[in-house]
């Protein structure tokens, strides 16, 4: 097993290999040999479901190659793992280049631009047979100056890799830290969910689990943050003033794998709950339920854990409460889009 | 021929001719009674308060104010904030007009408080420089003394220029309201009772067409049902509150303020309850309601929020300025923060926690009053 991973990961280097050089005419050939024809292809809203790598191409990478034409992929993180007897390889990293064309209407800034991505890859005999991947759209229309809803608590960072700078593991796997390191999260999660159903905030334990340094990085729209102080601040209390009775997440312990000081989780969704309170996002308690798909990645260190980042599908999540961020953005924007 | 519906219950209206050297006075009376609350020295200020109001004077103010029973509520919940919070005041009226409305005189004053914002309002941080703050007043006037108020002051807007901004970024323009572009909105010479009443009218006609909305998708075409390119001069302005901003012409009406809010309030309508003004004063109008447009949020759009399918009741007052034939330009006062409170939304419990960094988080999250 431990070669298998090693193997899937070098499955997926082929693919990060051809989006690093970008070349459009080529990627096609290449998506067709890491990805199964039929291959389950789950992108971020509004991309949803994608018909195999030519769906892949065609729906999502064509536009992003047409809008970044010097497209580079730049990962910080690639780790492989079983869980719930699937293997998987996870990567966090950010697409790079200057945007010269409009991206799902957002409009093109001439620079530099970078979107983060958290990117899982399920392979069974060499091959991709399911994709999860959540790309932060959001974060490129605040870099275009075009993100037409309310401002992130957090800071609008770009999500730095770990400060360890050991995301890409090549080490041989090692079984008994990985096992350690995916009981430590899932310990974790645990216990945060006892809150608010069954106490107040001290009965997630975070000081048991999170190191006193710790940075969260989350999507823009909610931003990074530092400490239990900030994560609670500007990231769970409004959360879960919202959404107090949401669920999911450990009860799922089969989506979570990890490699070496690293941890990931898959969902599609992972988080179910009813939007019941103000206060996140700026959001009316719409009285919805909704379900949420966040894909992870921890960073553990001595027992704790240090690093987290995060992507939600914010763009899917407002899709349900029927808010059309596109529509709005492309309103407050009407100047910088092509006249008709 | 069909009846159209009159949901604005704008039918009922009749217009009453004023006496204009006691109209003059009125007005007069009101510039003055403002100039005093905002000159007055501080130990002063009860005094000109008493001099200003009637014992039992019930005062309303926008959120999150509200209402002010009696002369030491306004003095503690209005006024003494306000001269505190910008201890240099200058008031600059821009509009003032009066007439009778239901058997009594009102007096309609816009303008801006200019002043230092020297120290923190309604948790406000004070900026330490010049701010301008909006306000929009419907003043019933009795035996010389205000016996009700209406006060509306854009305190979202004053949040913007604090440098902070809690909402989606508005679509109209946020930007300090112009004046009349005649430059002669406060009417202290006599005017021509039967152009106040061609005024008053024309505004009346333009909101029954409003009212003829039939609440189907604003589309264009279903807009356009409205007759507005009747009402109003083609390059009029519309001055929008904080959250939807300044808009000009029809289509930017249209665009940046009408389809959002169409969409979200479709059976938007005039309620029983709440009209407090509707004057014409020569080519100036007001209107003015305090939760009498009532509406079911039950649309996406409306300052980027979804629908929440909540009862609203909505605060408003409009201020006209007529040429011969159309509307040329209509500042609204409008509550923004109430209605989202309405709808769910604390903006200064959100701006508590988040921007006054002294505040506890969990106050107001976890729903403590502490």
């Amino acid at each position: 097993m431990a070669d298998g991973h090693q193997r899937h990961k070098q499955v997926i280097g082929k693919f990060r290999a051809a989006l690093y050089d970008g070349d459009a005419p080529a990627l096609p050939g290449q998506l067709r040999q890491v990805f199964a024809p039929d291959c389950r292809i789950r992108l971020a809203f509004p991309f949803e479901d994608l018909a195999g790598p030519d769906g892949l191409y065609e729906e999502a990478y064509r536009p992003l190659l047409t809008a970044v034409p010097d497209l580079e992929r730049r990962d910080f993180i690639v780790i492989a793992g079983e869980s719930g007897g699937n293997n998987w390889v996870g990567c966090a990293g950010h697409y790079v280049g200057v945007m010269a064309r409009p991206f799902l209407h957002i409009p093109p800034t001439q620079r530099l631009i970078a979107m983060r991505y958290h990117e899982f890859f399920r392979i069974a005999d060499d091959q991709v047979v399911e994709m999860q991947a959540l790309w932060d759209i959001p974060q490129l229309m605040m870099q275009a100056d075009a993100w037409p809803l309310s401002p992130s608590l957090g800071v609008n960072w770009h999500a730095p890799a770990p400060a360890t700078q050991d995301g890409i593991v090549t080490a041989p796997y090692d079984q008994a830290q990985a096992a350690a390191n995916r009981q430590l999260v899932l310990d974790m999660l645990s216990d945060m969910s006892k809150h608010p159903l069954s106490g107040g905030p001290e009965v997630m334990r975070l000081e048991r689990y999170w190191h006193p340094k710790f940075c969260w990085y989350g999507p823009a729209g909610i931003g990074a943050m530092r400490g239990i102080d900030g994560f609670r601040r500007w990231h769970q209390i409004p959360f879960l003033k919202a959404m107090p009775d949401r669920r999911g997440a450990v009860t799922k312990a089969d989506t979570f794998f990890a490699d070496g000081a690293y941890v990931g989780t898959t969902g599609w969704p992972n988080m179910q709950m009813t939007l019941s309170g103000d206060g996140w996002l700026g959001i009316p308690p719409v009285n919805k339920e909704i379900t949420l798909r966040s894909l992870d990645f921890w960073r553990c260190e001595n027992g704790l854990i240090r690093e987290n980042w995060v992507l939600v599908d914010l763009l899917h999540m407002y899709h349900q409460i029927g808010v059309d961020v596109f529509a709005r953005m492309r309103e407050m924007t009407v100047a910088r889009q092509p006249r008709d | 021929m069909t009846i159209k519906p009159d949901n604005t219950l704008t039918a009922t209206f009749q217009y009453h001719p004023v006496d204009q050297a006691e109209n003059v006075a009125h007005k007069q009376r009101v510039v003055d009674i403002m100039q005093q609350i905002i000159q007055a020295p501080p130990p002063a200020l009860k005094d000109a308060l008493q001099a200003a109001y009637h014992a039992d004077a019930r005062v309303n103010v926008t959120h999150p104010i509200n209402g002010c029973d009696g002369l030491e509520a306004a003095y503690t919940q209005l006024w003494r904030p306000l001269r505190c919070a910008l201890p240099d005041v200058e008031r600059r009226n821009e509009i003032v007009a009066g007439g009778r409305y239901q058997g009594a005189y009102w007096i309609g004053c816009l303008g801006h408080y200019v002043g230092t914002f020297a120290n923190d309002w309604l948790d406000i941080p004070a900026t330490r420089g010049v701010v301008s703050v909006r306000f929009g007043e419907g003043h019933m006037l009795r035996d010389g003394k205000i016996g009700q108020s209406y006060v509306f002051i854009d305190f979202l807007d004053l949040l913007r220029q604090a440098g902070y901004w809690p909402l989606a970024p508005s679509l109209g323009r946020e930007m300090r309201w112009l004046p009349p572009m005649t430059q002669d909105g406060v009417l202290l010479m006599p005017q021509d009772n039967a152009i106040s009443q061609q005024t008053i009218e024309r505004v009346l006609r333009m909101h029954a067409a409003l009212g003829q909305y039939s609440g189907r998708p604003p589309t264009r075409a279903v807009l356009d049902e409205m007759e507005m390119v009747n009402h109003w001069h083609p390059h009029f302005m519309w001055y929008g509150p904080a959250g939807i901003g300044t808009t000009r012409g029809l289509a930017g009406f249209e665009d940046y303020h009408q389809i959002p809010f169409l969409t979200a309030f479709p059976d938007r309508k005039g309620s029983q309850v709440g009209h407090f003004i509707r004057i014409g004063d020569g080519r100036y109008a007001v209107t003015g309601g305090w939760e009498y447009l009532q509406a079911t949020h039950t649309g996406h759009g409306f300052l980027g929020l979804p629908p929440t399918g909540r009862r609203v009741k909505m605060r408003v007052m409009d201020f006209y300025h007529c040429d011969e034939r159309t509307i040329c330009e209509n500042w609204v006062p409008f509550d923004i923060p109430h209605l989202l409170l309405q709808m769910g939304v604390d903006l200064f419990g959100r701006m508590r926690s988040q921007f006054r960094h002294t505040a506890s988080v969990s106050d107001w999250l976890l729903g403590s009053k502490a």
